[in-house]
């Protein structure tokens, strides 16, 4: 009875079986009715993304970018370190240096001789943190903003390395930061640009900016930033030429338009539609840039604050304040370039006059911005394309040496929009050469500054010539003790 | 019959059940790519109902494992009843966990920690029943297997219940109410005291335990301030102002190991952080009633708290309104007045107005239809007259509206009241007074009130401040004047440094209300008595002007210096009869002609350089000239290689064929510490009529002994040639 009972179980009948496998197959049948297009050849489709709308409530609006072109030397501006001082001279252990390629420029040295900062350090603000004499106005508005001191980059060149902070990558035919803002987000205000770009230059040893940084890649044009110049109309060719009205420019314009408009009816080409855009922006904003660039309703306390140099137009200063008035106008994305910063020699003089451009605007940006409100709002970050050395390149004496070029760890500073004030995010060993904690890489900078807009970096995506692109190619994670 | 009616039925139930579970494995596998419908979305959510289900059924068929009835029939019964139990409980499970995993797709669970562990131990049940099931119904049901399966089951049940409630309860429910509020108090800073917030938690959640009234051992009680003044068996505390010497702190750093450590081995011990701020309070003085924000700016004890005393997370708002009409928001946006919502399907909207010539009182009432949708309006620097605020007191959502520079003259500020929910408002840049700002005192939910660049005194910002109590003023960046800033240099407006008969100078200076004062003598201007620049100087001949820039309150700019030459005749045509350096070519010719002077630097394109041989150029006029001085520019740059020429000639005549010397100059040679300069050689001769010129300047050949490059050839470098 029992061995039939068990014969039974064993003869598992034919019926049976098919029966069970067609349960099976039925409820994996069931299952796919839950997943879109599984057998069609968008298996991998994500959602679409909508340009111009932000993935989640944003903590930060705009951005304004003071970047210090040239890599301001960490040692003497953010990250203090006391034993450079105590070793001076000595040579940098090898074991510190880790095998680390050095430029063309230090390569072929013999010695590798420490050096310390040429520059007193002080602690200031509630956070204590440590600045140097160079940045008094910084310090004062320490409490304000957010020091990373383990930014960390892949280049070691001048070219490479900016295009990587400012593309994503160090080739340079992608979208520029600023352009993928644009896209993501749009423009606030419809008479300016979404991204524009001003630049200026200190006397100390410069590096070329090219307009590749602030290019649309492979985005549509409308994305590209619009350079403002320093002459008396900052933005070229937007003025009427004599003799010509705004009604006999708007008449034009039409026409234009209407001529485009046939021609994007025959060729489909989108590129068409972004130039009728493009007439018609600037049409607008030949009434909204010189109410813009008009810096004569400035208050003196406003003048005072940034520096008599805020009305020269061309410098840092100038500049500074400008971007203010853009971004108060709802400009998204305005990318500040301050040349001069690439101190391979006579690092303490050239640095104290770099220092000297940039300090007082960059901590009067952030006053200023919070006066009116607007700090929360506005994401304002400062910083180089990566540190310098913490040996000396070239002959160093009691007061004068270089540093070269070095990837490994650098300061930037964030304020606003977001960014947790009043700290200092990360950490460098004692020789200032290595991070010891908390790195933050420029992928992972780019995440989280895509984060604080309010768009995932993983879904912030361009497909072109057969693959998606993102700002952050296939890396970077958002940094959480960044953000407020 | 009836067994065999109940047989069918178990047989399609278990049929159902293993179908049910490949469904949940291909759930599982697929779960990055399920998208639901929302019809889907109510069975999901019905799984905290379903889920009491499997957990009543498995249990009782698990502890029916554990019975054996002595009747043989009462046991098969109860067998039969298990094993119905067993595969009513594993499709309970079943249905459970596919709803469970339909749940987990809607927004909020974002696949965190627990909700994996859950989700797994969830599954496991479910298989493990099944498997269960399964196994009773084998022919020979192996007992230990069953019994230890039931027990596993039991086990797991506890733990997803465990997760479960964590995910719909929040963690730590249970014993929440009986576990001391999470870490740092949460007060805001400037209402904080020492003890009470930051003492008096350490104490009572590392302390108290023992040393309480009704526990006190060692006699000390720490719950009442008394009570820690008074101390226990041992004597005092501590000695305020003396960490070194309380016993209090002498025992928080014993070694772990000793007898007298506190708080006991084994029990929860202090941290660092803790241990620093008793420390910290003992040495201000162990006082009960010091507030923190009284403490110095830099002082230990405030830092530790500062870092101590989290904020409370503010609270995402919660916008109880529905979203307004897409078509309606999109038809009112235009390129000047920009309206979106605060995010992606968010209902809350923010408006922006640009351009000030399109903006009028139009602009704002045609929002009026999304006054329930709008919570931040920015209508900075537009002319928003008085009369538009009865219409934004409408917008009865709005938090934030910008009203900075714009015409408000103050006088019907009052309607904002209106506005419950308004939490910023921007006045700067506005007429408004002191008083009419009374009438915004009930305004109930005011956080920020921007007042700068108003009518509004130091003295009335401050009183401001006294009015808004719950409100920050904000006062701006104002100058104390005690760390004058100094100007920068006037600006030259001309181009041109050359001129022929007379110019007229302009200087001016970017900032307001800055006096340029100047001298013409070579002498240093000062910002007292030398004469103020009016708009424009009329020059008649060479000239040299210093200038400087002065302003009340600053500090005067360095002098700046420009030099202007008269020029009474330009050659039409200009031939090199030598050529340049290739470095430095300049603008070819022109460079001698073009009325630009070539400044400091060698390099920058405004200066011909020659070395090892002479310079000669052709100047010709198409209409003969009275010529009575030619003077040429050079430069002087010692270190740089650059010395005067050695030798000038003048050649002057009516055609090329027939030049006569008109002057020979040897130069002063230029000397070891020559600084670096532009100068003027001027040949002087009697009126002569010209309309052809040659001009030769001879480099220096050899450079002195003195110099570094001492015996090579030396640099002469020319600029603009003037005929008068």
């Amino acid at each position: 009875m029992k061995n039939e009972f068990i014969e039974h179980h064993l003869n598992m009948n034919r019926r049976k079986f098919l029966s069970r496998l067609s349960l099976g197959v039925g409820s994996l049948a069931l299952g796919s009715l839950l997943i879109p297009d599984i057998f069609g050849k968008g298996g991998m489709e994500e959602a679409p993304f909508i340009p111009g709308v932000p993935h989640f409530a944003p903590k930060a609006k705009r951005i304004i970018y003071l970047f210090q072109n040239g890599a301001p030397s960490q040692l003497e501006s953010f990250d203090y370190k006391p034993k450079l001082r105590e070793m001076m001279g000595q040579e940098l252990p090898a074991s510190i240096r880790g095998g680390q390629r050095l430029t063309g420029m230090t390569s072929g040295q013999s010695s590798f001789p420490l050096v310390g900062s040429h520059y007193d350090f002080k602690q200031y603000g509630e956070s204590r943190a440590w600045i140097s004499d160079l940045f008094p106005h910084t310090a004062k508005v320490v409490d304000d903003i957010c020091i990373v001191r383990s930014m960390f980059t892949e280049a070691i060149n001048h070219d490479p390395a900016l295009t990587f902070f400012q593309t994503g990558a160090q080739q340079g035919n992608r979208a520029s930061f600023g352009s993928w803002m644009s896209y993501g987000l749009g423009s606030e205000n419809k008479n300016l640009p979404a991204f524009c770009v001003l630049l200026s230059r200190g006397k100390g040893n410069g590096q070329g900016v090219y307009s590749k940084l602030w290019s649309n890649g492979f985005l549509e044009s409308i994305h590209q930033g619009v350079q403002f110049s320093s002459g008396e109309s900052p933005v070229l060719y937007l003025n009427n030429p004599d003799g010509i009205d705004m009604a006999n420019r708007r008449q034009m314009l039409d026409q234009l338009a209407a001529m485009n408009d046939q021609s994007y009816k025959d060729f489909g080409d989108p590129e068409i539609n972004t130039k009728i855009q493009q007439y018609e922006m600037a049409y607008r904003m030949q009434t909204a840039v010189p109410e813009l660039t008009d810096l004569s309703k400035e208050s003196d306390d406003i003048i005072k604050l940034y520096g008599p140099d805020c009305l020269v137009p061309g410098t840092f200063a100038a500049n500074c304040l400008l971007s203010r008035k853009l971004s108060e106008s709802g400009v998204r994305f305005i990318q500040l370039y301050h040349q001069g910063w690439d101190q391979h020699g006579n690092l303490p003089n050239e640095m104290a006059g770099q220092a000297k451009d940039v300090d007082r605007a960059s901590a009067a940006l952030i006053t200023d911005l919070k006066q009116r409100g607007l700090l929360d709002e506005t994401l304002v970050i400062w910083g180089g394309e990566f540190g310098r050395t913490n040996f000396c390149q070239g002959k160093m004496t009691a007061d004068n040496y270089g540093r070269d070029h070095h990837p490994r760890c650098f300061s930037i500073w964030m304020a606003g929009g977001g960014v947790k004030p009043g700290i200092v995010y990360g950490e460098t060993d004692e020789f200032g050469y290595n991070i010891v904690k908390d790195p933050v890489h420029v992928h992972d900078f780019h995440a989280t500054v895509l984060h604080l807009m309010g768009l995932d970096h993983e879904k912030l995506t361009f497909k072109h010539q057969g693959r998606r692109y993102r700002l952050t190619d296939v890396a970077g994670k958002v940094i959480p003790g960044l953000m407020a | 019959m009836i067994l065999k009616k109940g047989f069918r039925w178990q047989s399609a139930g278990s049929n159902v059940l293993y179908a049910a579970n490949i469904f949940i494995l291909f759930l599982l596998i697929f779960n990055g790519r399920v998208v639901l419908p929302s019809w889907l979305q109510v069975l999901g959510r019905m799984h905290p109902l379903l889920l009491h289900f499997p957990i009543v059924l498995i249990l009782v068929a698990g502890v029916l494992t554990f019975i054996r009835l002595r009747e043989p029939a009462a046991e098969s019964w109860k067998r039969q009843l298990m094993a119905i139990l067993l595969l009513a409980g594993a499709l309970s499970a079943a249905v459970t966990v596919i709803m469970g995993l339909f749940l987990s797709k809607e927004e909020g669970y974002n696949g965190s920690g627990i909700l994996q562990w859950h989700k797994w131990s969830g599954v496991g049940i479910c298989w493990v029943a099944s498997g269960l099931y399964w196994l009773s119904q084998s022919a020979v049901p192996k007992l230990w297997l069953l019994k230890g399966g039931a027990a596993f089951t039991a086990l797991l049940l506890v733990i997803t219940g465990h997760f479960g409630a964590d995910i719909t309860h929040g963690e730590n429910f249970v014993l929440a109410p009986v576990t001391p509020a999470g870490k740092g108090p949460q007060v805001p800073f400037d209402q904080a005291l020492v003890y009470e917030h930051l003492v008096k938690p350490v104490l009572q959640e590392k302390c108290m335990n023992c040393h309480n009234a009704g526990k006190a051992k060692g006699e000390l009680a720490m719950e009442l301030p008394e009570q820690l003044l008074k101390g226990g068996k041992s004597g005092k505390l501590f000695v305020a102002g003396k960490p070194e010497v309380s016993l209090l702190l002498e025992r928080l750093h014993m070694p772990l190991d000793a007898k007298k450590h506190m708080p006991p081995a084994g029990k929860p011990q202090l941290t660092e952080e803790e241990t620093a701020l008793l420390y910290y309070w003992v040495k201000s003085g162990a006082d009960f009633k010091t507030k923190v924000a009284a403490l110095p700016a830099h002082d230990s004890l405030r830092l530790l708290a500062a870092a101590m005393l989290h904020p409370a997370p503010a609270a995402a708002p919660v916008y109880n309104f529905a979203a307004a009409d897409e078509k309606l928001v999109q038809k009112l946006n235009n390129n000047y007045r920009v309206i979106y919502p605060i995010a992606l399907n968010a209902a809350p909207l923010i408006v922006n107005c640009y351009n000030k010539d399109q903006f009028n009182s139009k602009s704002i009432e045609e929002l009026l239809p999304l006054k329930k949708q709008i919570i931040e309006i920015h209508l900075q620097k537009m002319p928003v007259q008085d009369a538009d605020l009865k219409v934004l007191s409408q917008f009865e959502q709005l938090r934030v509206l910008n009203l900075s520079f714009t015409n408000l003259k103050g006088q019907t500020l009052s309607a904002l009241t209106a506005l419950r929910h308004l939490e910023s408002l921007s006045l700067s840049g506005t007429g408004v007074t002191l008083a009419q700002l009374q009438a915004l005192k009930t305004a109930p939910a005011l956080k920020e009130l921007y007042l700068w660049n108003t009518a509004l005194s130091a003295a009335d910002l401050q009183q401001a401040q006294t009015i808004f109590k719950q409100a920050t003023v904000i006062k701006g960046f104002v100058d104390d004047g005690k760390q004058p800033l100094k100007l920068n240099q006037p600006q030259l407006l001309n181009t041109s440094a050359v001129f022929a008969g007379q110019m007229m100078l302009m200087l001016k200076h970017p900032i307001r209300g800055v006096a340029i004062r100047y001298t013409t003598d070579g002498s240093a201007p000062d910002s007292m008595n030398s004469p103020v620049f009016k708009d424009s100087l009329l020059l008649e001949g060479n000239t040299t002007i210093r200038a400087i820039a002065c302003k009340q309150g600053w500090y005067a700019s360095d002098p700046v210096q420009y030099s202007f030459s008269k020029s009474a005749y330009t050659p039409d045509s200009v031939v090199l009869l030598t050529q340049p350096n290739g470095t430095y070519s300049g603008n070819g010719a022109k460079t001698l002609t073009d009325k630009q002077k070539g400044g400091m630097d060698q390099g920058n394109g405004k200066w011909l350089g020659y070395t090892g041989g002479n310079m000669e150029t052709m100047l010709v006029f198409k209409k003969a000239v009275p010529v009575k001085t030619i003077s040429v520019g050079i430069l002087r740059n010692i270190n740089g290689y650059i010395f005067p020429p050695t030798k000038v000639e003048v050649w002057g005549g009516t055609d090329a064929q027939h030049l006569k010397l008109l002057k020979r100059i040897i130069p002063a040679a230029g000397k070891k510490d020559d600084p670096a300069a532009n100068m003027d050689i001027e040949c002087s001769f009697p009126v002569t009529t010209v309309s052809c010129v040659k001009l030769i300047l001879q480099p220096i050949d050899k450079l002195p002994v003195w110099h570094p490059g001492k015996g090579g050839h030396g640099w002469v470098f020319a600029d603009e040639v003037l005929f008068n």
